[in-house]
C-alpha cells in the first residue's frame, strides 16, 4: 500500500493506492473518491458503546470504514476542513489526538478513548482524547497547517492551537499573562506542555474562525 | 493566449496574456486585474449580445453562476488579466474539444467560442448528487478554467470510477454516471458516512475536488451565532 | 539472591534517543541489577545504568517515570503501577530516596486524576438518569397544556392504521364493521352513561363494533373507542363488559397515547443532541430499541387505566370487582401481544392486586346491577345482516344477504369461545 498527502498545507488528502490484501480504515465520511474495484464495508468504530462514547467524546464518527480491493485501486480520502494532514508511523508507541483530528489508519493500530482530565476540558482541548496505538501508520488532520516540536522542559501553546501529543508530555492549563493580559490580550487561557516529547500543533483553529464570522454578521 | 496558474490549490489565481482581439468570458467578479487595454463588455448571453441569451441567462443563475457573464477583449498586444474565484480553492485549465459538463459554480472562465449552456441533470441525479441542480456544459474548442473548494486533481476514467457526492467538479460527456451506494449495503453506505455516491462508467476525464462546502460548513455552522 | 523474581518482571515503555529512527520507539523493560535493559521491537537494545538514571514523573497521566541519563540522550520510560516498587527492588537502595519522591507526587496526582474521572461518570450516570427522567417527567408534564383537539386529530389520523393492524391480526384483508344500530347504539348509550363519570366528561365518545371473534376493545386518542365482537361473546355479565370498556376510556381520559408519543420524541431528541446522527441509528433499528426502552411506560400505563377504571365504575354505581373477574378470566392463549386490554398477560396477578387493593380503599357504598340487556346485544349480532359480498352463496349461484348465524365458519368460532 503506498500512501501520499497531496495538497498540503491548505486543502490536503491522501491518495491511497491500495493492492490486493492491502487495508486502510478510515472514519465516516472521509472517502472523496475511489476506484471501482475497491470495496467498503463499514462497522462500529469499536464496538457499539465505544463508538458511543468517541462520537460524544471524542468527536469521532459513530461508524468507520475499511477499505480493501481484490485488485487494485486508488482510493482518495479528506476532511471535512480545509487543512493539513499529517502522517505518522507508530512502531509500539502511542499518541494522543484532539477530538476530530483522526482520519485514517492501517489495520494494526488501536483506537482508544483516554480520559484528558477536567482541567483540559476547561481548556477547551476536550474532556477525552482519542489514543492510538500499536504498529503501523496514522493520519490525523486540522483546520490549518501542522506541525510538530520536540519539547524538552516547559512550553506554551494556545488553546485550540494542540492537536497531538504523545503521551510522555503532561499537560497543564494555566493563564497566558495575568488576569490583564489574560482577557484584554486576546490570549485568554492557554496550555502549558511538559516534555519531554514531541507535540503537534495546527497555525489556525475553527473557534478562531467562528468567532471572526460571528463578528462579520453581528 | 497564453495562461498560467499560480499559487495552487488554495488561493490559486490564473494569469492571462491576451493578444490583440482575443476575448476570454468569465463569470462576473473573476476579473481580479488587468491592463488598461483590456475592454469590458457585459452581457446575458454572447458577446454582443448575439443569440438568446435571456433564458441562457436565467438557467446559468439555477445553476450557482451569476446571470451576466464578463467578455474581456484585449485591443492591443501584450495585455494580461488576472482572474481569480470567489472562495479559497484550487483552479485548473482544461484544454476542450469536445463537451465539458461542469458543475454548477465550478466554471471560471473560458475562451471566447466555447458554447455555455446550464442544463438539467434529471431529478434523480440533481436531488442525490450533491451538487447543484443545474449543471453547465461547455462545448467547443479553447481553454477553458474550472475552480473549486479544495484541491482539483484530475482523474483519466477507464472503465469505473467512484465519486463522494459533492466532489465532482467537471467530467466529460464521454462519461455516464449513475447515483449508487457506497458500500454493498444501503444501510452500511448511510452509517459510513457515504451515503450515496456518483459511480462513473466509460472513458474521459473526471476532475474531483478535494473537499467540499457541505462538510466544512456543517462542522462550522454549529459554532455560528444564529442570525 | 533475588536475581530471578526481578528478572522476570518485564514492562511495557518507550525510549527517546537520537539513535532511533524517528527518535523514540515502544520497548519492553527490564532490571537487572546493574540498570535498566530496554528492548526494542527490531531487535535493538539500550542500557541506562542506576548510578547514571535521574528520575522524573510526568507525562499525560501524571504518572508516567522517566529515567533519563545526565546528558538526556537517552530516557527510558514506563507508566506501569508497578514499575517503581521494581525499581525499587532492582536498584537495591541506590535510587531510594530519589523514588519515594516520585511515589508520592504520583499517588497525589493519581488520587486527583482518579477523582476528576470517576465524579466524571458518576455525573454522566446520574445526568443520564436525571435525563431520562427528566424527558419523561417533562413530556408528562407538557401534556396537559396540550388541547383535546389535538388527541382528537391525532385519532383521526391513525384511524386507518389502526383499522389495518386489527386486519393483520385477524387475518383479513380489510376489517368489517357491524353498523347495525341494534348493535352499536346499546354499545354507545353504555359508554355515554359512563362517560358522564370520567375525568373529562365533555369528550365524546365514539364506538365502533369489529367483527372478530378476537375478544378486545381498543381506544384511540380522542374517544374512538373499537369494541371486538369476541369481547361481547366472551363476558360472562354486562358489569364485565363495562369495566373493559372503562379501562379503555381510561386511557383516552388520561391521555396515555400522547404521553408515549411525547416521550419517544423527547427520547429522539436527546439522542439527536447526543450522538448527532440518529439518521445512522434508526438505519440499525435502534426504532426497536426506543420502543423495547419505552415498553416499560405501557405497563405503568395499563395500571392507571385500570385504577381509574375502578374509580369510573365506583362512581357509576357499579362494583368495581367485577374488573377482577374479568381479567381472571382472560383466556392466556396467545393472544397478539399488540392488543391492548392484554398487552401483558404475565403481569395479570399484579394487575388484580392492585386493583383489589384499590377496591378495598374505596368508601363503602351501594353498588347496583347494571341495566343492561347483553343476550339481547348477542342476539342482535347474531342476526345482523351481513354484506352481501360476504355471504356465502346459495344453489343458485346468486350471492343474497343472509343472516349471520347462517354464515357457517363464524358459527363454530363463536361457539368455542363462549365455550371458554
Amino acid at each position: 500500500m503506498e500512501a501520499e498527502t497531496r495538497n498540503r498545507p491548505s486543502f490536503a488528502n491522501i491518495k491511497v493506492d491500495l493492492g490486493a490484501g492491502d487495508r486502510i480504515i478510515a472514519e465516516a465520511g472521509a472517502m472523496a473518491s475511489m476506484s471501482s474495484s475497491i470495496n467498503v464495508t463499514t462497522r462500529w468504530n469499536g464496538g457499539c458503546f465505544g463508538a458511543f462514547l468517541r462520537r460524544i467524546f471524542g468527536g469521532e464518527t459513530l461508524f468507520v470504514n475499511e477499505f480493501t480491493t481484490a485488485s487494485q485501486g486508488e482510493l482518495v480520502l479528506t476532511q471535512p476542513m480545509p487543512g493539513d494532514i499529517e502522517c505518522i508511523e507508530l512502531k509500539g508507541t502511542t499518541l494522543f489526538l484532539q477530538p476530530g483530528a483522526f482520519l485514517a489508519c492501517e489495520p494494526g493500530v488501536n483506537l482508544g478513548l483516554g480520559w484528558a482530565g477536567i482541567a483540559s476540558f476547561v481548556g477547551g482541548e476536550g474532556l477525552f482524547r482519542l489514543k492510538v496505538s500499536g504498529n503501523g501508520k496514522i493520519w490525523f488532520g486540522a483546520y490549518g497547517g501542522i506541525f510538530a516540536k520536540e519539547v524538552e522542559g516547559e512550553y506554551v501553546v494556545d488553546t485550540g492551537h494542540l492537536v497531538a501529543y504523545e503521551p510522555s508530555i503532561s499537560i497543564r492549563m494555566g493563564m497566558a499573562g495575568g488576569i490583564f493580559s489574560s482577557f484584554f490580550g486576546g490570549e485568554g487561557l492557554v496550555t502549558r506542555v511538559t516534555g519531554p516529547g514531541r507535540i503537534y500543533m495546527q497555525s489556525r483553529s475553527l473557534d478562531g474562525l467562528a468567532a471572526w464570522t460571528n463578528g462579520q454578521i453581528w | 493566449m497564453q495562461h498560467e496558474i499560480v499559487a495552487r490549490p488554495a488561493a490559486s489565481v490564473v494569469k492571462l496574456n491576451l493578444d490583440a482581439g482575443e476575448t476570454i468570458t468569465c463569470e462576473v467578479g473573476a476579473m481580479l486585474a488587468m491592463s488598461t487595454g483590456i475592454k469590458v463588455e457585459t452581457t446575458s448571453g454572447k458577446k454582443g449580445g448575439k443569440g438568446g441569451g435571456l433564458m441562457k441567462g436565467l438557467k446559468r443563475m439555477f445553476s450557482g453562476e451569476n446571470f451576466f457573464l464578463n467578455h474581456f477583449t484585449a485591443d492591443r498586444a501584450g495585455q494580461t488579466l488576472i482572474l481569480g474565484p470567489q472562495l479559497m480553492g484550487d483552479v485548473v485549465h482544461h484544454n476542450l474539444s469536445g463537451t465539458l459538463v461542469v458543475q454548477g459554480s465550478s466554471w471560471l472562465a473560458s475562451e471566447e467560442g466555447i458554447e455555455i449552456d446550464a442544463s438539467w441533470q434529471g431529478f434523480g441525479k440533481a436531488l442525490f448528487s450533491g451538487e447543484s441542480m443545474f449543471w453547465v456544459k461547455c462545448s467547443g474548442h479553447g481553454d477553458l478554467f474550472l475552480n473549486s473548494f479544495g484541491a482539483i486533481y484530475e482523474v483519466n476514467v477507464d472503465g469505473g470510477f467512484t465519486v463522494d457526492t459533492g466532489h465532482i467538479v467537471a467530467f466529460e460527456d464521454t462519461l455516464q454516471f449513475k447515483i449508487g451506494k457506497a458500500g454493498a449495503s444501503l444501510i452500511g453506505s448511510f452509517l459510513g458516512g457515504e451515503g450515496l455516491v456518483c459511480k462513473f462508467t466509460g472513458q474521459g476525464k473526471l476532475y474531483c475536488q478535494s473537499h467540499n462546502p457541505p462538510s466544512f460548513g456543517a462542522l462550522l455552522g454549529p459554532k455560528l451565532k444564529a442570525r | 539472591m533475588f536475581d530471578d523474581d526481578f528478572l522476570d518482571g518485564e514492562f511495557e515503555g518507550g525510549v527517546f534517543s537520537k539513535d532511533i529512527d524517528g527518535g523514540r520507539a515502544g520497548a519492553s523493560i527490564r532490571m537487572d541489577d546493574l540498570g535498566l535493559i530496554a528492548l526494542l521491537s527490531d531487535g535493538e537494545q539500550f542500557f541506562l545504568s542506576y548510578s547514571e538514571c535521574n528520575l522524573e514523573i510526568g507525562g499525560a497521566s501524571g504518572r508516567m517515570v522517566f529515567c533519563r541519563n545526565d546528558d538526556r540522550s537517552l530516557t527510558i520510560f514506563c507508566e506501569d503501577k508497578k514499575f517503581t516498587a521494581a525499581l525499587e527492588r532492582a536498584s537495591g537502595g541506590e535510587l531510594l530516596e530519589r523514588l519515594e519522591e516520585i511515589n508520592a507526587t504520583g499517588r497525589r496526582r493519581s488520587l486527583a486524576g482518579q477523582f476528576g474521572f470517576w465524579g466524571f461518570l458518576v455525573g454522566c450516570a446520574l445526568l443520564l438518569v436525571g435525563g431520562w427522567y427528566g424527558i419523561l417527567w417533562g413530556a408528562r408534564a407538557a401534556v396537559p397544556h396540550v388541547p383535546f383537539t389535538v388527541d382528537q386529530q391525532l385519532g383521526e389520523a391513525v384511524y386507518e392504521q389502526a383499522l389495518d393492524e386489527v386486519a393483520q391480526m385477524t387475518g383479513e384483508e380489510k376489517v368489517t364493521l357491524i353498523e347495525d344500530d341494534a348493535v352499536r347504539l346499546p354499545l354507545q348509550k353504555l359508554v355515554d352513561d359512563l362517560a358522564v363519570h370520567s375525568r373529562m366528561p365533555q369528550v365524546k365518545f365514539q364506538v365502533l363494533v369489529c367483527d372478530t371473534e378476537i375478544p378486545n376493545a381498543v381506544a384511540l386518542p380522542g374517544g374512538r373507542m373499537i369494541v371486538f365482537r369476541g369481547l361481547i361473546d366472551l363476558v360472562e355479565t354486562p358489569e364485565e363488559l363495562l369495566a373493559v370498556l372503562a379501562h379503555e376510556m381510561s386511557h383516552v381520559t388520561l391521555r396515555h397515547h400522547l404521553q408515549s408519543i411525547g416521550e419517544s420524541i423527547g427520547v429522539i431528541v436527546a439522542l439527536d443532541i447526543l450522538v448527532g446522527d440518529v439518521g445512522g441509528l434508526v438505519a440499525l433499528g435502534a426504532e426497536a430499541l426506543r420502543a423495547a426502552a419505552l415498553m416499560s411506560k405501557s405497563r405503568e400505563h395499563e395500571h392507571e387505566a385500570d385504577l381509574e377504571g375502578v374509580r369510573m365504575l365506583h362512581k357509576a354505581g357499579i362494583d368495581p370487582a367485577h374488573a377482577i373477574g374479568m381479567l381472571e378470566s382472560l383466556p392466556h392463549g396467545d393472544i397478539p401481544d399488540a392488543l391492548d386490554w392484554l398487552s401483558s398477560h404475565p403481569d395479570i396477578e399484579e394487575r388484580v392486586a392492585a386493583i383489589r387493593k384499590l377496591v378495598d380503599e374505596l368508601p363503602p357504598r351501594a353498588y347496583s346491577p347494571l341495566d343492561f340487556d347483553l343476550e339481547g346485544l348477542r342476539a342482535a349480532m347474531r342476526n345482523r345482516v351481513v354484506p352481501a359480498e360476504d355471504a356465502p352463496e346459495n344453489k343458485d349461484g346468486d350471492r343474497k344477504k343472509v343472516n349471520a348465524a347462517d354464515a357457517k365458519p363464524e358459527n363454530e368460532k363463536r361457539e368455542e369461545a363462549l365455550a371458554r
